[in-house]
């Protein structure tokens, strides 16, 4: 192991953790003997707890104190409790617990009192023994104790051996996680224990100014020099140098001297058993200790004293009861020990006895098997008796047994949100309508102080949730703000904030006990609305725009109950507005699908959007169509009756129905405004618009509605309900149509599926001026105001006649030209076989300088050598290379379509369009 | 904070990319050297009237800036009201409603000066209601973000707890009402 190395902060005093615990029990079993043994307490009435963080002292810290099981690993949290300013944690519950115990601290900063910078304090951990009121320090050579047993792999072990050890080494009489170190030097005056202790914890201070090593890095150096029971004799010199500055900085101190040297020698006996001749400190720095040598008695006529034990397993129990185990230290070697144990449930007769000679002064006794003994209090009776038969004292501790099983405990109880109701006459939100509904499918854990998940489920459909934990654990129950199933159906959906680096929602109870009986425990998620503002947390509105996609979802798993949703990420904040700019500030502009996601607005007072399901519904809609169907449409702002590109018209339509459908409701609302107090609405059955045809969302969405439905009117005698719906939307034969998504390519591909309804779609169609047929709508002659949209393709072939393909904004005024009707014309082209093909466009009329670009489909793909985007004006090249099957081409004026475009500047230009053999 | 910001980065970047492709994940992005992608966002219905306005993007503490508010529609016949409303701290003096005869024009501005004492980021909040002749009534929200100063953008305040999830990133832990029974 390497020395440690100079660094340039001293810290003169070092973390130490205390804590108190007071109760009215009456006083527990010690596990640790020095010739006395202790009380026992049969029934564990709960410890209130208390913890001195201190490392000059520590501020803010955070303590939680764990089981250690049987195996020596961490268990079950017992309670955690934050340090006050003077580093003192109060545990307020009592800690209905007893055994091995871990106190871990972490956090919190400390003025280092060499340079007065506020430092980090390091984590620091100890395991102790809790069986009565106890008051337990930690510091780093607990933690160093610790960090040795738990690479052993049994945090028992620290308490077993390494406390004693570490105690030793360091010249610390007692107990390291007892003895409270004297808190200032100036307090020393007789050299107890706790002197011992400052003065070691000094050491470790001077090491870190000698260093450029941190607290952390000298304790784990020290950890892993000691791993092999001894110091290396690099370490020991450093050690001893630290040791010389101390006593020479106390020099006008004698008896403080004394104690540094007594530390020093404390140290040094503990080097490396292979150094140990060859390098010692005699205490005045001299190598040479021959005349310090003692005699050595020729005739031992004293018996063993000064041995200890502790750790006997406590409490023991049904896990543990075959592996019970003691620790002895201090010990002499040679000497034989006996040891026996009763027990109170068999009349205080020996229930297991054994012995053995000692070959280290500490060692451990293991694997005792206590599973015959009856239940009560054990006790360990141990003595030694030395080579010249001179028998030491018995020492006595005490622990418990009970081998009752220990269980689970159920928690279960129901998750609820607001919703808050809506006046479907304005779409306003209506607040004296607010009630707590279930939330449905979503995932609630119950985790404990640390927040590490403990056992998880799902809410049921009345928002039920059951989970078993540990009895006497501390949890708290979370509910997730998402639904993830992993069944015959599947999904995966969240609700994060955008704003908070996409965190999750999470609904969150009270830490609390499991105790020995199970526990209901319900939350219900409020709005946040107050009466006239939200001015607490609007906990329920992730939830309420989950329970929107569940009843979408629900709807679909109706008719078809297997079907696999893929991941769908929602993101909602209350600071998402009608701004557009920065989404993480939630400048998102509207509420929105994209890839995936979909935004959704929470401006209070601006825009608010969770508890408008119409609208929930409609994004999900797109999200249906982009991830478990085909969707060719371009996006872009519409309203109801705008003239749009027939991909745009369709999608936006299947939004609105999709999201009357689904709720069964086709009046479509959405609030806003001040107190959310206004909106507006439209409904979806409603089959008389000012705008109808292929381009219209209005006839999009009634067709679609009045095929679902089951209200028979005006042209509708259609009740088909949503499976032949869903059905065509994932038929392979929709997804790879050579034709871009319309009305039309569904219309064509419901007759297919239901031969018998072609009257009743005739029908529909005939009542939204839509006459074509097929799914290129031949024979359609509703051009929507401009002659050039028909026929929908003009069919072109390699070196045949040229087609001409127009460009139009008349629809521009008041949206922008991207998704206009005429904004864009389509060219359908077949290749019989792979073969390299010119596209050649031209301009033929319109004024000004045009920019006709071009992109060429196929099934609705495309790629990027496929995009034609030079900026020649009037003219446009392609060359490239197609394999067999048939093409869409479609051919915009960038002028007219580019989303800065400036409507009604530009009258229509028209191109010629040539495909020749390449 | 470098590992926070490349995050936002990326965020963002993967927001664009998907708002300029059309369909399937796929297909292409723009070719390199290309025209400025259109906004491939699939956004909620409301009001056919487009919004835009001349605002510079930086307003000094206490200069009043007048800003030119255009409302596009395409409507033949009919009214719109627009009314303003604002964050706390950001003065506006544009006299509230507007209304607009949707037959006269196809394009209609207004004037408004906003001014804010403090630095920070505002958002004025524009509301457009159409009533068409048929009495159906559209609407759409619209917002400007007004930054005043140089400082940090508005403090997007959370009052909520946040914690990390052993599963990965991060919580927002909401407060919620518990009812408890043993």
């Amino acid at each position: 192991m390497k020395p440690y190395l100079p660094i340039a902060r001293l810290s003169t005093a070092v973390c130490t953790l205390v804590l108190l615990a007071s109760c009215g029990g009456s006083g527990g079993s010690s596990n640790s003997g020095s010739g006395s043994g202790g009380t026992t307490s049969n029934a564990i009435s709960g410890f209130d707890v208390s913890a001195n963080f201190i490392k000059g002292p520590v501020s803010g810290g955070f303590c939680e104190l764990f089981r250690v099981d049987s195996n020596g690993s961490r268990s079950g949290s017992l309670g955690a409790s934050g340090a006050s300013v003077e580093g003192l944690a109060l545990f307020s519950d009592p800690i209905e617990y007893s055994g091995t115990l871990l106190i871990q601290c972490s956090g919190g900063t400390y003025q280092d009192e060499a340079t007065g910078f506020t430092l980090n304090a390091p984590e620091t951990r100890a395991v102790a023994s809790l069986n009565s009121d106890s008051e337990f320090v930690v510091t780093p050579f607990t933690e160093m104790a610790f960090q040795l047993a738990e690479a052993q792999g049994d945090l028992g072990s620290s308490l077993t051996g390494y406390n004693h050890l570490i105690a030793g080494i360091f010249g610390i009489d007692g107990d390291i996680t007892r003895v409270l170190p004297t808190a200032a030097i100036g307090d020393i005056e007789e050299g107890t224990e706790a002197d011992h202790y400052l003065l070691a914890l000094l050491l470790l201070s001077r090491l870190n100014a000698d260093s450029p090593s941190s607290v952390r890095e000298i304790v784990t150096g020290l950890v892993d020099d000691l791993a092999d029971d001894g110091i290396d004799s690099d370490n020991a010199t450093v050690i001893s140098a630290a040791l010389e500055t101390l006593a020479s900085d106390a020099s006008g101190n004698e008896f403080l001297v004394e104690l540094y040297s007594a530390l020093e020698t404390a140290i040094i006996s503990h080097l490396d058993d292979s150094l140990a001749d060859e390098e010692t400190s005699c205490g005045d720095g001299e190598t040479d200790c021959s005349e310090n040598d003692e005699p050595v008695d020729e005739v031992d006529q004293s018996a063993p004293i000064g041995y200890s034990i502790f750790g006997l397993t406590n409490p023991i129990n049904l896990a543990n009861q075959s592996e019970v185990r003691f620790s002895v230290d201090d010990a002499e070697v040679g000497a034989s020990y006996v040891y026996e144990l009763y027990s109170s449930a068999d009349g205080q007769n020996v229930v297991l006895q054994g012995s053995g000679t000692v070959s280290a002064s500490a060692f451990n006794v293991t694997g005792l098997d206590l599973s015959q003994a009856g239940d009560g209090v054990i006790e360990l009776r141990f003595f030694l008796t030395d080579e010249a038969n001179n028998q030491g004292q018995t020492l006595t501790v005490t622990s418990n047994k009970n081998s009752d099983p220990v269980g689970n405990v159920a928690i279960s109880g129901i998750v609820t949100f607001d919703r808050v109701g809506r006046n479907s006459i304005n779409g306003a939100l209506d607040y004296n309508d607010i009630s707590a509904e279930p939330a449905r499918g979503v995932t609630v854990e119950a985790v404990n102080s640390s927040g590490t998940e403990l056992a998880s489920t799902a809410t049921d459909s009345n928002g039920q949730y059951h989970l078993e934990v540990t009895e006497h654990t501390y949890v708290r129950i979370r509910a997730r703000a998402e639904m993830i199933s992993n069944d015959v159906a599947s999904w995966n959906l969240s609700v994060k904030d955008n704003t908070n680096n996409d965190a999750l929602y999470a609904l969150q109870g009270d830490l609390f006990s499991s105790g020995g009986e199970d526990n209901v425990r319900s939350l219900n998620a409020g709005s946040g609305w107050t009466g006239a503002a939200y001015t607490n947390t609007r906990s329920a509105a992730p939830f309420a725009i989950l329970d929107t996609v569940y009843k979408v979802m629900d709807k679909f798993l109706a008719v078809h109950p297997d079907i696999n949703f893929p991941k769908l990420d929602i993101f909602w904040s209350r600071n998402n507005n009608s701004a557009s700019s920065n989404i993480n500030q939630g400048d998102i502009g509207t509420s929105y699908y994209s890839s995936g996601s979909f935004y959704i607005l929470g401006d209070e007072d601006g825009d608010t959007d969770e508890y408008d399901e119409h609208i929930i519904a409609h994004e999900w809609g797109h999200y249906f169509e982009d991830r478990m169907s085909r969707s060719d449409s371009i996006g872009g702002s519409h309203s109801l009756n705008d003239r749009l590109d027939m991909r745009v018209a369709f999608g936006e339509g299947w939004g609105n129905a999709i999201s009357a459908i689904a709720l069964d409701d086709p009046v479509y609302t959405d609030s806003s405004g001040p107190g959310q107090a206004f909106g507006f609405t439209f409904d979806i059955e409603e089959n008389d618009h000012s705008t109808k045809g292929w381009y219209s969302v209005a006839s999009a969405q009634s067709i679609l509605y009045d095929i679902y439905d089951n209200q028979s009117d005006d042209a509708d005698t259609l009740s088909l309900g949503l499976s032949p719906i869903y059905n065509i939307f994932i038929t392979p034969d929709y997804i790879n149509t050579d034709y871009l998504t319309s009305i039309f390519v569904f219309l064509d591909k419901l007759g297919e599926v239901i031969p018998g309804s072609a009257a009743g779609i005739g029908a529909l169609a005939l009542e939204q001026d839509i006459n074509g047929t097929g799914p290129d709508g031949s024979g359609e002659t509703n051009n929507g105001g401009i002659a050039e949209t028909l026929p929908l393709y003009k069919n072109v072939s390699v070196d045949g006649a040229s087609v001409e393909l127009c460009s139009n904004e008349q629809y521009g005024a008041g949206k922008d030209n991207h998704n206009i009707l005429g904004g864009r014309d389509f060219a359908f082209l077949e290749i019989a076989f792979t073969q390299s093909v010119e596209i050649v466009i031209n301009k033929v009329s319109g004024e000004g300088a045009r920019d006709p670009d071009m992109t060429i489909w196929k099934q609705g793909q495309t790629i990027e050598d496929w995009i034609s985007e030079s900026p020649d004006e009037d003219h446009e090249t392609w060359n490239g290379q197609l394999s067999s099957g048939n093409y869409v081409l479609e051919v915009y004026d960038y002028n007219i379509t580019n989303e800065k475009a400036v409507p009604g500047t530009l009258e229509p230009a028209c191109f010629e369009l040539t495909v020749s053999t390449g | 904070m470098n590992s926070i910001k490349t995050l936002i980065l990326l965020g963002i970047y993967a927001v664009f990319v998907g708002c300029s492709s059309s369909e399937s994940p796929d297909q292409a992005i723009e070719s390199e050297g290309a025209k400025e992608a259109s906004s491939q966002t699939y956004k909620k219905p409301g009001a056919a009237v487009r919004f835009d306005h001349n605002y510079s993007g930086q307003t000094e503490p206490g200069e009043v800036e007048p800003v030119v508010l255009t409302f596009a529609e395409s409507y033949e016949a009919g009214t719109m009201t627009i009314s303003v409303d604002a964050d706390a701290g950001l003065a506006y003096d544009l006299a509230l409603p507007q209304l607009f005869d949707l037959q006269s024009a196809d394009s209609h501005e207004l004037e408004i000066n906003v001014s804010a004492p403090t630095e920070g980021r505002y958002y004025l909040r524009i509301f457009a209601e159409v009533l068409l002749p048929d009495g159906q009534m559209e609407r759409r929200v619209f917002g400007l973000a007004v930054q005043v100063g140089a400082t940090q953008d508005k403090a997007i305040t959370s009052d909520e707890k946040t914690d990390r999830d052993f599963r990965g990133g991060e919580l927002i832990l909401l407060p919620v009402e518990e009812n408890r029974k043993k």
